[in-house]
């Protein structure tokens, strides 16, 4: 299997989309995060969710949704950013750490192999699942118009 | 972005650093202790980097003539844009700014001026000067690190009122306030 390149906005997604957990069960393959110190949090808040009518109207806002985050800067001096929906602090503790270390491409591919390709492939995993389950019970919509003439 | 160090841990240092800065408010020209353990960045002091970090959000713009090293720091922190001083709700500086060069609000909306948080050596100074207003029952004599220029400056925005710049001035963990309503004579 080639080993997929993660971009910082990819891999900051797929840990968003994973569990504390999930992280650490993946995390005990891989050598152990570096020391940390945090610069702010891990805090949660309110953040505001805007949409589109139809995905290309007037943006309106649909809703708050609860999000924490936290940043931590490492041993090395690295910056990591972590954002994820709800209220997990551990969670988004782990997203940090493992940001700051995967900016170093030294530490990058052992991270990468042990937590960001198991995590995504489950989470690409699970959304085919569901899709198939969503496509078995599709209707489809048409209209009769070609049938009055 | 590496030189980023820490801000507040909990929200009840803001809360108790508020209190702080109500109390020198009210007292002027007092200097109070501000109960923080905090890493100031390079080039503010503990005091005015508390202060910010207690009064700035996103929606006040911060201007910093001269400390450009604690910008990462200010922004990462308090979400607050960084303007030229004329546009700004706070200026830091250790350089005095004119006062007059600060958003000065208007006679409707006085609470738009800036406040200017001047970084000091000493809360001590050569001169001395009597200060009367609110907030002080009896005129009250203290030497604080001002010049000549300032207090002309000041005559100047005390003729504006309500328009007018307030200031604090800060060293080490302390800060002194002296709000615009404030009269500085030279004693």
């Amino acid at each position: 299997m080639i080993e997929p390149i993660f971009s910082r906005p990819a891999w900051l997604g797929v840990l968003a989309r994973a569990s504390a957990a999930e992280i650490e069960t993946h995390l005990k393959g891989a050598p152990s995060l570096p020391g940390f110190t945090r610069l702010r949090g891990p805090e949660s808040g309110m953040s505001m969710v805007r949409g589109r009518a139809g995905g290309g109207g007037a943006p309106f806002n649909l809703g708050e949704m609860t999000i924490s985050r936290c940043s931590v800067r490492d041993e090395a001096g690295r910056i990591g950013h972590g954002y994820a929906a709800g209220r997990d602090h551990a969670q988004v503790e782990l997203i940090a750490r493992l940001d700051a270390a995967l900016q170093e491409p030294v530490l990058y591919p052992a991270y990468c192999e042990a937590v960001l390709v198991p995590l995504a492939n489950a989470q690409a995993a699970r959304r085919a699942g569901e899709q198939a389950r969503a496509a078995a019970t599709e209707v489809k919509f048409f209209t009769l118009t070609a049938m009055r003439g | 972005m590496n030189d980023l160090t820490p801000g507040f841990t909990s929200p009840l240092e803001a809360q108790a650093c508020f209190r702080a800065i109500l109390g020198a408010f009210s007292s002027p020209g007092t200097a109070v202790e501000l109960p923080v353990a905090l890493t100031p960045p390079l080039g503010l002091s503990t005091a005015a980097a508390a202060a910010l970090l207690t009064l700035a959000d996103a929606t006040t713009p911060i201007a910093q003539p001269d400390a450009e090293a604690a910008r990462n720091w200010l922004v990462f922190h308090t979400g607050a844009r960084v303007v030229p001083p004329a546009e700004a709700m706070f200026c830091v500086a250790r350089q005095r700014p004119a006062l007059a060069a600060l958003p000065q609000g208007t006679d409707e909306a006085p609470e738009d001026g800036a406040t200017l948080i001047l970084d000091c050596d000493g809360l001590v100074g050569e001169a001395s000067f009597r200060l009367s207003g609110p907030g002080l029952e009896h005129p009250i004599t203290v030497h604080l690190p001002l010049d000549a220029a300032f207090l002309q400056e000041w005559r100047a925005q005390v003729l504006a009122a309500p328009r007018g710049v307030d200031v604090l001035l800060c060293a080490g963990a302390s800060l002194l306030a002296l709000p615009r309503s404030l009269t500085i004579e030279e004693a």
